[in-house]
């Protein structure tokens, strides 16, 4: 008997001391709001989490080193998603389920989660712990809804037609300017194709992407979401899908079959494999892009609409670091954004792999130092700037209607549908998910 | 009662990791989930109570939730019974007493064990892919050029039906105890009277094994019911092409994590519940009239 309670004693004992280790600790909380108090000088730990390419994760990786050497109190785990595909449902998961990082990278849908209370306004840490003497105005502002800073940039971006240098000469043809309207790209692309013989085309079939629709949508002075509500008409939609219908007729693009067989993203395009010999890319991924392939990128202007369209092209910052509302250590992770953006050697190493930095002393600096290749880059964006217009915020529930885009895209091009009704169907699907 | 919990309490108290585990990952999910199920609920913000309007809207006003279903009752419903009568078939080629017997088994469970992984679908990827090993084969062996098996919506779920079948280990395995389970006098005195292998096959092996195909079928169809990995992976992530391979989990998905419309997804769950229960019930209903047992059924 006394056995039995000997056991029962310990088996007690067992499970209390198993069952607290796996809650929250008082101890911690302690340490926290000492914290807040004194500075940094107990152990800091916070999370930091981003998508995107091998590049910028190893580079994001060493400038967490470098930050963890100059405040060694200071430890932050990177959570990182390579592509945006899972991004948004990790995040997401974790906003929910009260567990999100203290530093969340985001894009230019920021403001959804602004309306959703997530993030922390920055305005108190501005100046104090986020120094912002070499950030443009307008850059801060990109990260602002009503005047409350929410983000700070991370780099801007524009986009253009990457082109593939070796397979132009092969093809024997003068490489593109940038200087094309939609059907001199067209044809340009068909031409390619009919010099590279089988297998091997103009250009990438681009009409699933919504931000390209919306990029020639604008050429007409419409917008998928433009102060609060849509502004497209379904003719545009007909136009987007007749015009890739057309390339596809032409030869100019890929095959319906080729076309789903690739996500187009760095690490599954057709592009890369050198099956593509052009193909609509963010201006920071050209580094990305370059890295896994062989032969030599450029990227010169997307197509205009012509002599009396306006300018469709816009400068976004391409992601912004924001820090959840309810973070443990607001300080410190304000002290990494400032590093981000400011400290010279993190500024060297992040580079422009996130796009053009904010700060323009690191701008400077990177320019000196740039290679051939990153100084294509900056041309670039040099010409992109005189050719843009305000960016306009990504429509809310963005994803539901690049998925029906990409389904109707592949429907037309297969044959399953007509024009006129995947434009209706599209029309419809942007009005009640913005309208959700 | 107090004497009962005293001769109890060490066998539960060693019980209660699992149990609050159960409870905590298990039971308290699937109560929230009915709740949310009723509510308008986008994953970061909090829930508000809607009703039924979920599944009004799943069955009035959901082309997708259609495509989605129609793409699972055809995956269950070719890729179950091709894989069963697979596994039965390689299983009796072993119950033959093959050499190495032992190295065949691994090798054919092999599949089964990498199944679900990620590793698989992209090799799969690879192998259908317009200019992967099957092609290059059917070209080289055939003259014929034939499409890109996975993205081509034509073929791109039969692909996946393809991979599961190959992944027929478990059930293999299943099926060889059971056939080692039937004595073998019974096929003796078959062969005194002159019977056929194919005969014997039908009228001895089948009938006896009839509760193994049960649990086999029953198990299969609920996992194949639930089928999410290979499409997830395959279509990266999109149930594409046009839907082609829009399974109801990968849909629930999209629709929960990627859509913002986590009290829909719930209230899709729910469904699939009860047509899996739907369905197991109907097996085990008419399990009576085809599944035999050794002591008639006692």
């Amino acid at each position: 008997m006394t056995k039995n309670r000997i056991m029962l004693f310990v088996t007690i004992l067992t499970i209390i001391t198993l069952l607290s280790a796996c809650t929250p600790g008082g101890a911690d909380k302690v340490s926290s709001d000492d914290q807040s108090a004194n500075g940094s000088k107990e152990s800091v730990e916070l999370r930091f989490s981003w998508w995107g390419s091998q590049v910028r994760t190893e580079n994001t990786l060493k400038v967490i080193e470098l930050f963890e050497k100059k405040y060694p109190n200071i430890k932050i785990t990177g959570e990182y998603v390579g592509g945006t595909d899972g991004y948004w449902n990790k995040i997401n998961t974790q906003i929910a389920g009260g567990n999100a990082p203290d530093l969340i990278q985001l894009g230019n849908n920021f403001p959804e989660y602004v309306s959703r209370n997530t993030l922390l306004d920055l305005n108190p840490y501005i100046g104090k712990k986020i120094n912002v003497d070499h950030i443009d105005k307008t850059t801060i502002a990109a990260g602002q809804v009503d005047g409350i800073t929410y983000g700070i940039s991370l780099g801007s971006n524009s986009f253009g037609v990457a082109y593939n240098t070796e397979l132009i000469k092969k093809a024997g043809m003068e490489p593109p300017n940038g200087d094309w309207t939609w059907d001199g790209f067209g044809k340009y692309a068909a031409d390619l194709t009919k010099a590279l013989g089988k297998g091997i085309y103009g250009t990438v079939d681009e009409s699933r992407f919504p931000l390209l629709f919306n990029f020639m949508a604008r050429q007409s002075g419409h917008s998928l979401y433009r102060d609060g509500k849509v502004s497209v008409v379904e003719q545009d939609f007909v136009n987007w899908l007749s015009m890739w219908d057309k390339f596809r007729k032409e030869g100019a693009t890929t095959t319906a079959e080729m076309a789903a067989a690739y996500t187009e993203s760095p690490d599954n395009s057709s592009f890369v494999e050198g099956k593509t010999a052009m193909h609509f890319i963010w201006s920071n991924q050209v580094n990305a892009y370059q890295k896994v392939m062989k032969d030599e990128i450029n990227i010169v202007l997307p197509p205009n609409g012509g002599q009396s369209a306006e300018k469709g092209l816009w400068l976004q910052p391409s992601q912004v670091v924001s820090v959840n509302a309810k973070t443990k250590y607001p300080e410190e992770a304000a002290m990494f954004i400032d590093f981000m953006v400011n400290d010279p050697e993190a500024t060297m190493i992040l580079g422009n792999e996130r796009g053009i930095p904010a700060s323009a002393t690191a701008r400077e600096a990177l320019m000196k130092n740039a290679t051939p290749q990153d100084k294509k880059i900056y041309d670039f964006i040099d010409i992109a700037i005189q050719n843009s217009t305000t960016n306009d915020p990504e429509p809310p529930n963005g994803n539901e209607f690049t998925t029906e885009m990409l389904n109707i895209s592949q429907s037309v091009a297969f044959g399953k549908k007509s024009i006129a009704e995947g434009s209706k169907v599209l029309f419809e699907k942007v009005l009640t998910t913005v309208n959700k | 009662m107090a004497r009962l919990w005293k001769k109890n309490a060490i066998p539960y108290l060693f019980l209660l990791p699992w149990l609050i585990g159960l409870l905590a990952l298990t039971v308290g999910p699937m109560i929230s989930s009915v709740y949310y199920s009723l509510t308008n609920y986008d994953v970061i913000s909090s829930p508000t109570y809607i009703g039924f309007d979920n599944y009004k809207k799943m069955f009035m006003d959901d082309p997708r939730f259609y495509t989605s279903l129609k793409v699972t009752f055809i995956y269950v419903f070719t890729s179950v019974p091709l894989k069963l009568i697979f596994a039965l078939l390689v299983a009796s080629l072993m119950n033959k007493g093959l050499r190495g017997l032992t190295f065949y088994r691994t090798l054919y469970y092999l599949p089964t064990l990498l199944g679900g992984s990620v590793a698989i679908a992209v090799l799969w990827r690879k192998i259908f892919g317009a200019t992967g090993i099957v092609n290059h084969f059917l070209l080289l062996f055939f003259g014929i050029e034939a499409p890109d098996w996975i993205a081509n919506p034509e073929y791109s779920l039969y692909t996946i039906v393809a991979l599961s079948v190959w992944q027929f280990g478990s059930s293999m395995i299943i099926f060889l105890a059971g056939l080692k389970q039937i004595p073998q006098d019974f096929y003796e005195a078959a062969q005194v009277d002159g019977a056929s292998k194919w005969k014997q096959f039908l009228k001895i092996t089948i009938p006896l094994l009839t509760p193994v195909i049960f649990f086999n079928l029953i198990m299969q169809l609920i996992s194949a019911f639930q089928a999410f990995t290979q499409s997830f992976i395959i279509s990266g992530g999109t149930g594409g092409p046009i839907d082609s391979t829009l399974f109801y989990t990968l849909y629930l998905y999209l629709k929960g994590f990627s859509f913002y419309e986590m009290g829909y997804a719930s209230a899709m769950a729910w469904v699939l519940l009860i047509i899996i229960a739907f369905f197991t019930f109907i097996i085990f209903s008419t399990s009576k009239s085809w599944v035999h047992y050794g002591d008639g059924g006692k």
